[in-house]
């Protein structure tokens, strides 16, 4: 008889429970048109993700050196253009670490790749080393070894890479930082 | 009759907890607002690091020699540094009126520039093949110019400034409108510019966010 009567209260505290979360949980769900939001990794995924603020741009107006197609040996001319070179990074592979204990939030922003080099045609100039050089067609030859140049030298110019992975760190912080502050200033922002 | 008891009092317990955290997440969600502080943080978080490689081009005609042995001075200087642009925070103002925003923020413009010395070497410089010789005051004005002329090149480049401008309005959108998320509120924004004179132009934009 014992056992029973505290198998039936175990019972309707279990019922009791289950009705007084329903009870409190519909104004949650339905009671407000905008639900306020907690955040969690996946809250903050959807915070980051703009994709109009994960490329950067950087300006290189370069010059660059076009050999004689019958001696390699012997530079024809310099010619200089101005080109734009986006860099930037996929927002799909953010990672974000949430440490409660350690009251931490860790967001990697994963490797920066250059996405575009740009040269403007309109922008070329020449000096000429060998005036026989000085042809109809030399724009065309030339605007693609200006093409080939501002690719090269921008991939390997480690600063376009260093400043985009700071704009980057510097955009996180500005959509993240602001809502912690509030919500619980003990947390720290992490961005690597 | 003590099971009964322990049993009643974990329930009590749990449920509290549950009412409890609820709540607690809850007003801290409802005491956010609109921090004009937070904000022109954010503007200066929006400021761009731009990475500028440029060539400098130094003429000067009849630099050198007599009637028709004259010659032109005539030479290149490719260089790089680093352009900040973004708009400047301390000009920014923010008025919140019920769920209306209205931000007046000026235009985007050069705000630091640094030439990186060590991209300017004996290399940097391209000379035409009949040019007079370069000289040693030529190069330290030519790398006078290129700092100044790096200034000059980011201050025209009209989609570089607009990039600038529109990260940091999107920044302070995207403040607004999580805000207003977590308080439930959709707030109205309203863009004033403020030309190069200080001068508050017309609204151009008129936003509303949706949550």
């Amino acid at each position: 008889m014992g056992k029973k009567s505290s198998f039936k209260f175990i019972l309707i505290g279990v019922v009791f429970l289950a009705i007084a979360s329903v009870i409190f949980s519909i104004p949650r769900l339905y009671g407000r048109a905008n639900k306020a939001e907690v955040i969690t990794i996946s809250t903050l995924k959807k915070i980051i993700n703009i994709s109009e603020l994960s490329t950067f741009q950087a300006v290189y107006n370069g010059i660059a050196e076009v050999m004689n197609e019958n001696k390699p040996d012997k530079l024809d001319y310099y010619v200089t253009y101005n080109a734009k070179v986006k860099a930037g990074f996929d927002l799909e592979q953010v990672d974000i670490d949430f440490d409660e204990k350690l009251k931490k939030i860790t967001i990697t922003i994963p490797e920066i790749k250059i996405t575009d080099v740009v040269v403007d045609i309109a922008t070329l100039d020449y000096i000429f080393l060998n005036d026989k050089a000085n042809k109809s067609s030399v724009s065309e030859q030339a605007y693609k070894a200006c093409i080939e140049d501002a690719k090269k030298e921008s991939a390997e110019e480690s600063a376009i890479y260093e400043l985009a992975k700071q704009n980057a760190q510097n955009i996180m912080k500005a959509l993240i930082n602001p809502l912690i502050e509030q919500l619980d200033s003990d947390y720290v922002l992490e961005i690597k | 009759m003590k099971i009964r008891k322990i049993i009643a009092l974990f329930l009590v317990l749990l449920l509290s907890f549950t009412l409890v955290s609820c709540d607690k997440t809850e007003s801290k969600l409802m005491t956010m607002k609109l921090q004009v502080s937070q904000m022109k943080a954010i503007c200066e978080l929006a400021t761009l690091e731009v990475y500028y490689h440029n060539v400098a081009k130094y003429k000067m005609e009849d630099a050198e020699g007599i009637l028709f042995w004259k010659k032109d001075r005539h030479f290149w200087i490719e260089y790089s540094g680093i352009v900040k642009l973004g708009i400047d925070a301390s000009l920014v103002a923010i008025e919140v009126k019920d769920d209306a925003v209205a931000i007046t923020v000026p235009k985007a413009r050069v705000l630091d520039k640094k030439v990186d010395p060590q991209s300017l070497n004996k290399e940097s410089f391209i000379v035409e093949k009949d040019s007079a010789k370069i000289r040693g005051e030529d190069e330290t004005k030519a790398f006078e110019e290129a700092q100044e002329n790096m200034v000059l090149a980011a201050s025209k480049d009209t989609a570089l400034l607009a990039s600038a401008q529109q990260r940091a309005q999107i920044l302070l959108e995207e403040y607004i409108k999580n805000i207003g998320k977590a308080v439930g509120k959709e707030y109205s924004i309203e863009w004033k510019y403020l030309d190069t004179d200080g001068d508050t132009s017309k609204n151009i934009d008129k936003e509303s966010n949706e949550s």
